[in-house]
């Protein structure tokens, strides 16, 4: 009975889809991920949040060991030692400051086409700041890192919001609030 | 002997052309503000003159400038060639005699003479260098002298011509002045101009071997009583040496676009001019064919200092480990070469307990009463105490007086307080309420503070 009905909402979907003349989305490249299947996508903005999330992004990391990363911080600093005895070579980040025009600086290092990752404290309320993050990032083909330690963003740029926490053996709860892998052609 | 002339039709500082073509040739001559000669004969392992000559006028449009480019034997005939366009020295106006005569324009009275002497052919009929040719040489001394004869051998070219000694300036500079105050203070015929000058001062200094490290750029404005500052001088200390005008030129960009936010320019612009302040060597060698790791680093150095010119130096960094104990001296940040590897340090990753993702710049001071920890007035309940636990300890040989940064006054100062109070803690890692992991550490007068919290 659920699976008639959700084969009757996607037709619906779609329905819809083709009278508002939407685009067809293509699947993103994307970067493999512990702990998420479907893995992260490229030329993107995620929000995370959570109290596990920089663990989880180490481990992300570590995953992809080739890759420069660039972190940006603003009142609290990450403690590098723990990167690296996470498994990351600390000679793979640059770390920023961002005392002011925080956009600018990023949109610097993602014009540039050099940093895949970028890691930012969320400190984008405006829809219209995310939306141009989001085209650089997506230009970029770099994925954004948002960490947020607020209520998840609503923001609509956002193409993916993970909640990590850790549980009670020391591994990761993922929740994911909104997943929107596709690129337009 | 093979040379290359490059004949400007107008007016051109020749000198900075020829600065271009040093990569090509060291041996190169120049004609004041007509022309340049480069001997390219010695080269012909590295280019074919067809080759030179689809470069050179590559080079030439690159950076806007206008010449015709003719390659001979001698540097008169190719003089000769490029100023007049033709194909073969015998189809040469007789007036080419002047430029066989004295191609580096050093002899006022030797052109003179030859002019006379143009002018007598000329009477006679002798219209261009081929019925020139033809004339016995004898008859050249007899009448013309010692500049009949002269002229006859150069223009059979049987004579040895020494070459004058150029040197590229010392001073490295790009200037244009605009006599018609064609634009206001806008940015961006600024920054057309500039990348113009950007781009030949680049080309300039990789024939030299040199990638910049200081830079200045100065607009001069007209003065009037509205506008008293009237030439602005902007100086740009790069960190890392530059040799790619795109990423300078955003540098530059990102300056005056903040300069000119700040002051309005409010007078027509009368000049605008970039001048080299610092070089550094750069051994240029042949290119990696296997990878592109220089053009890489090379686009993030420029990266690099478009960060530190819109944040400052101090707020871009990369963490090297150290091997102190204590975990607010566990690293240093580096504010050199980025994603450069440390030399010789040592990984003590391995023997050192797991340490938090975030460290408190100033341990709070806490308590822990009965399964609860009292984090600023706020009771959390411990849900597990790890076993694991790490001591670290001052020792006899460090000094009393060491700088502590966590014993902060209240107004942000450092306090020099006993190194015991601070070096001597006993860590621990407990999880709170939301599985929260937290490290606290307890002194010597067993108070406890918190120090940092993971995840």
């Amino acid at each position: 009975m659920n699976r008639l009905r959700t084969s009757a909402a996607l037709d619906v979907i779609a329905d819809l889809r083709r009278r508002t003349g939407s685009l067809d989305l293509i699947p993103r490249e994307s970067w493999r991920a512990p702990g998420v299947e479907s893995g992260i996508a490229k030329g993107i903005v995620a929000e995370l949040l959570g109290n596990a999330k920089t663990e989880w992004l180490c481990e992300f990391f570590k995953t992809h060991p080739e890759n420069f990363i660039l972190w940006c911080e603003i009142h609290q600093p990450v403690y590098p030692p723990a990167l690296s005895q996470r498994g990351i070579a600390l000679e793979r980040i640059q770390f920023l400051r961002l005392t002011k025009e925080p956009y600018q600086a990023l949109r610097i290092a993602l014009e540039s086409q050099f940093y895949p990752f970028v890691v930012c404290p969320q400190i984008f309320p405006e829809i219209k700041s995310l939306q141009r993050l989001n085209l650089l990032a997506d230009k970029a083909k770099s994925t954004v890192f948002l960490l947020s330690s607020e209520e998840p963003s609503q923001a609509w740029p956002l193409s993916l919001q993970m909640e990590i926490n850790f549980s009670e053996e020391e591994t990761f709860l993922i929740d994911i609030h909104r997943q929107k892998h596709g690129a337009s052609r | 002997m093979n040379v290359a002339c490059l004949y400007f039709h107008q007016d051109t500082a020749v000198d900075k052309v020829a600065e271009i073509f040093l990569r090509y040739s060291p041996q190169i001559a120049l004609r004041s503000r007509e022309a340049v000669f480069i001997e390219i004969g010695k080269c012909h392992h590295l280019f074919s003159a067809q080759d030179f000559l689809h470069e050179a006028r590559q080079v030439l449009e690159t950076y806007h400038y206008h010449a015709t480019v003719q390659i001979a034997d001698q540097v008169t005939s190719a003089l000769a060639l490029a100023r007049y366009k033709t194909s073969g020295i015998d189809q040469l106006p007789l007036e080419a005699l002047l430029d066989f005569a004295d191609p580096f324009y050093r002899d006022e009275g030797l052109r003179h003479i030859t002019l006379q002497m143009i002018d007598s052919f000329q009477d006679l009929g002798v219209k261009n260098l081929g019925a020139f040719k033809k004339i016995p040489v004898g008859q050249l001394s007899a009448r013309f002298g010692v500049v009949g004869r002269f002229c006859h051998l150069r223009v059979q070219q049987s004579d040895f011509i020494s070459w004058p000694l150029w040197q590229p300036a010392e001073i490295i500079l790009e200037r244009k002045e605009f006599p018609y105050f064609e634009f206001y203070g806008e940015l961006d015929p600024i920054l057309f101009e500039l990348k113009i000058q950007i781009d030949r001062l680049f080309a300039r200094l990789s024939a030299r071997q040199k990638r910049v490290t200081g830079l200045e750029v100065r607009i001069e404005c007209e003065r009037n009583s509205a506008h008293p500052n009237n030439i602005r001088t902007l100086r740009f200390d790069f960190y890392a040496p530059q040799s790619m005008a795109k990423g300078t030129l955003k540098i530059l960009h990102e300056r005056l676009q903040r300069e000119f936010e700040k002051s309005p320019i409010l007078s027509p612009i009368e000049a605008v001019q970039v001048k080299v302040l610092k070089v550094s060597d750069f051994n240029e060698s042949q290119k990696n064919i296997f990878n592109n790791d220089e053009e890489k680093f090379e686009q993030l150095y420029s990266i690099h200092n478009q960060l530190i010119e819109l944040l400052g130096k101090d707020n871009i960094y990369r963490a090297e480990l150290t091997q102190d104990r204590r975990p607010e001296r566990a690293w240093v940040p580096r504010h050199d070469s980025p994603h450069q590897a440390p030399q010789d340090s040592m990984n003590l990753d391995d023997f050192i307990p797991e340490r938090p993702t975030y460290l408190l710049r100033k341990p709070i001071p806490i308590e822990v009463v009965a399964g609860f920890i009292f984090i600023q007035n706020r009771k959390h309940r411990i849900f597990h105490w790890h076993p694991e636990a790490e001591r670290i300890d001052g020792a006899w040989y460090e000094n009393d007086k060491q700088e502590v940064p966590f014993q902060l006054n209240e107004d942000g100062r450092k306090h020099y307080g006993p190194i015991a109070d601070s070096f001597h803690r006993d860590y621990y890692k407990i999880t709170i309420e939301k599985n929260q992991k937290i490290l606290i550490f307890q002194n010597q007068h067993s108070k406890f503070f918190l120090h940092g919290y993971y995840g």
